[in-house]
């Protein structure tokens, strides 16, 4: 009974949410208002939105993140990446053991709005200094085991699929945040965050003679550090070319990600797709099409597109995310926009 | 000549008597029958060397193994069959409504969700059933089902150094015939892509366990077929990864060269430990009493 009237008020709070967070909390309370119910009646029914609106806020995006629907294949190992981790073009760096299912990937659609801002929220409650990486715990059915509230894979993929630009101001707190620690340990030996990779890649440059020395916790510590950093960028980068940013668009990182498309795009397994109807509804997820420069391409990390990582190309980024808050601030980003990819 | 010389000497002579003596190979006998239909080949306890140089995740070294009892085929869908009879038990797969199925004509890397999919229906609801694939390996089944099944027979999951000796039956090279991969001595996926199988192995999935010649020791389809679950996991893993995840090696009728390439002595691969796969399979191992 419990979860039944969970799930009325996950459904209901959503639908009213999207409502205001379309209309405005003032607009929709003169509509109310002019729908003959006495001012007194709209703060109740706000206040009971505002209660469903918190029971579903909390349980969603945790959910997912804990159980993100489905998992990897045995052998889906990625090839070892640099130890210096180049950036991946709007995209994440490396595949992990367990990712989004489309049923998820549905329910987050759905309740966009909501997800949005609990991921605001999260990221700018985020504390990278609680990062514990935990010993193994016993998990259940699709459990990822992973935080809720740190750095994931799956956080970072739910914010590239839903195109969370609200996320910026966020990513570019905590980006600021992880690079600062990573500078630190570089020249005071200083701890890094225990974060959880939640998959297999591991750094090239291992030899039978450097084995353990490669493997001590620390360096462990350091390349997952950087992984996440290099992600953050990548997904602001992601953001910023979903919203059209034209800096982004006229820049050296979107000339690079075209080449590779056109290369991909001849590959025998997608020269088919000429646009997103083409793409077989049971491999949506494998498969996407870009609408900036219409070409099919290999949704799966293992086709990801790097380019060498280098302090100015961070900066770039960042300051092109900046500029956009600036551009946009006061502007509202619609909750029910999609982009096929 | 002095005693001291002539003492030297007659140590010299039995040192290069010994350096000469041929190390003989170990000797496997023939498989004998064990519990639920399965038989069973016998690895003696010993040094054995397993591993590649400079392999990242299964770096050459020695190991020293207890004897154990190791399955010379892939557990089948009849075998599973039987205990689910005996004990009631339900896959993960049964329990979440679906697994994950890979079909000819799908992009490389593409798995999608099939509801209805377990080790009942390996491929869907609309595909062959298990009964129809009585001596096919059972596949849809996790890593914790497979080690329900273990814990049943009296056995458990093969370590991944006991799987790769048994796996070698004594050879050093990258599969168990030599170092050039021979599309007829095991199923694999055929093919440039996943687009179309050329099936030059004879399969276009799973086929049935012993299709293909067996290694030195008597032991089937330690190449291909399915993936063979593993216990424990690489070193390179996080401690974290234990409790979420299980190794498995050989690789499967799904792996190709233009993708995980994973159809080796070598490769150790990784997934959830409660996920389910058309391409997922183990054998069983037992201990020996001393």
């Amino acid at each position: 009974m419990g979860f039944v009237l969970m799930e009325l008020a996950r459904c209901s709070g959503g639908l009213l949410l999207q409502s205001f967070y379309n209309f405005g909390i003032e607009a929709e309370m003169e509509r109310l208002k002019h729908g003959g119910m006495k001012r007194g009646k709209c703060w109740l029914i706000f206040g009971l939105w505002l209660c469903a609106a918190t029971v579903m806020r909390a349980g969603l995006l945790e959910e997912v993140i804990r159980k993100p629907g489905t998992w990897n294949q045995m052998c889906a190992m990625p090839m070892p990446l640099d130890f210096d981790v180049p950036l991946p073009m709007y995209s994440l760096a490396t595949a992990r053991n367990f990712f989004l299912s489309p049923a998820n990937l549905d329910r987050l659609q759905e309740q966009r709005a909501v997800v949005g801002a609990d991921i605001v929220s999260l990221l700018n409650r985020m504390d990278l200094s609680k990062a514990t990486n935990n010993s193994a715990q016993p998990v259940g059915l699709l459990d990822s085991n992973q935080d809720p509230e740190q750095l994931s894979g799956t956080l970072l993929d739910i914010i590239l699929q839903l195109d969370v630009v609200e996320a910026l101001p966020g990513l570019l707190r905590v980006e600021a945040d992880l690079n600062q620690r990573l500078s630190a340990a570089k020249t005071n030996d200083a701890s890094l965050p225990a974060l959880d990779l939640g998959g297999p890649v591991m750094f090239s440059g291992v030899t039978q003679e450097n084995f353990k020395e490669q493997f001590s916790s620390r360096r462990r510590s350091e390349f997952t550090a950087r992984v996440y950093q290099r992600e953050m960028l990548s997904v602001m980068a992601a953001l910023l070319r979903h919203e059209r940013y034209q800096p982004l668009l006229d820049s050296d990182l979107e000339k690079s990600y075209f080449g590779h498309l056109k290369q991909n795009a001849g590959n025998v397994q997608l020269e088919r797709f000429h646009s997103a109807a083409d793409i077989p509804s049971n491999q949506k997820g494998w498969i996407g099409f870009d609408t900036v420069h219409g070409l099919p391409f290999f949704k799966d990390q293992y086709h990801a597109a790097f380019v060498p990582y280098t302090p100015e190309l961070r900066q770039d980024i960042r300051k092109w995310a900046a500029d956009y808050l600036q551009q946009t601030s006061g502007k509202k980003t619609s909750a029910a926009s999609t982009t096929v990819k | 000549m002095s005693r001291l010389h002539l003492k030297l000497l007659a140590g010299i002579a039995l040192v290069l008597a010994g350096c000469a003596t041929p190390v003989a190979p170990i000797v496997v006998g023939p498989a004998r029958p064990g519990p639920n239909g399965h038989q069973l080949v016998s690895i003696p306890a010993g040094t054995y060397r397993v591993g590649v140089l400079g392999h990242f995740r299964n770096p050459r070294r020695t190991i020293h193994l207890a004897g154990y009892d190791i399955a010379d085929a892939e557990t089948t869908n009849e075998e599973f069959a039987r205990f689910v009879k005996a004990t009631g038990y339900v896959t993960d797969a049964e329990k979440m409504g679906y697994g994950l199925v890979a079909r000819e004509g799908m992009i490389d890397w593409a798995w999608t969700e099939t509801k209805g999919a377990s080790w009942r229906a390996p491929f869907g609801l609309d595909e062959p059933r298990a009964g129809e694939l009585t001596n096919h390996p059972v596949t849809q089944i996790s890593g914790a089902d497979a080690e329900a099944y273990c814990k049943w027979i009296g056995g458990r999951l093969p370590t991944l150094e006991e799987w790769e000796v048994a796996a070698r039956a004594g050879s050093t090279t990258r599969w168990p015939w030599g170092d050039r991969f021979d599309p007829h001595l095991a199923n694999v996926w055929n093919g440039t892509n996943h687009l179309h199988n050329t099936q030059e192995d004879g399969w276009l999935y799973t086929a049935p366990v012993r299709s293909f010649p067996p290694n030195a020791w008597g032991l089937y389809d330690v190449i291909g077929n399915v993936f063979e679950y593993c216990a424990g996991l690489p070193a390179t893993f996080d401690k974290k990864d234990e409790a979420r995840l299980i190794a498995g090696r050989g690789g499967s009728w799904w792996c190709s060269s233009g993708t995980c390439d994973f159809f080796n002595l070598v490769d150790i691969g990784a997934m959830d430990r409660h996920g389910s796969l058309a391409n997922q399979g183990f054998r069983v191992v037992f201990d020996r009493a001393n």
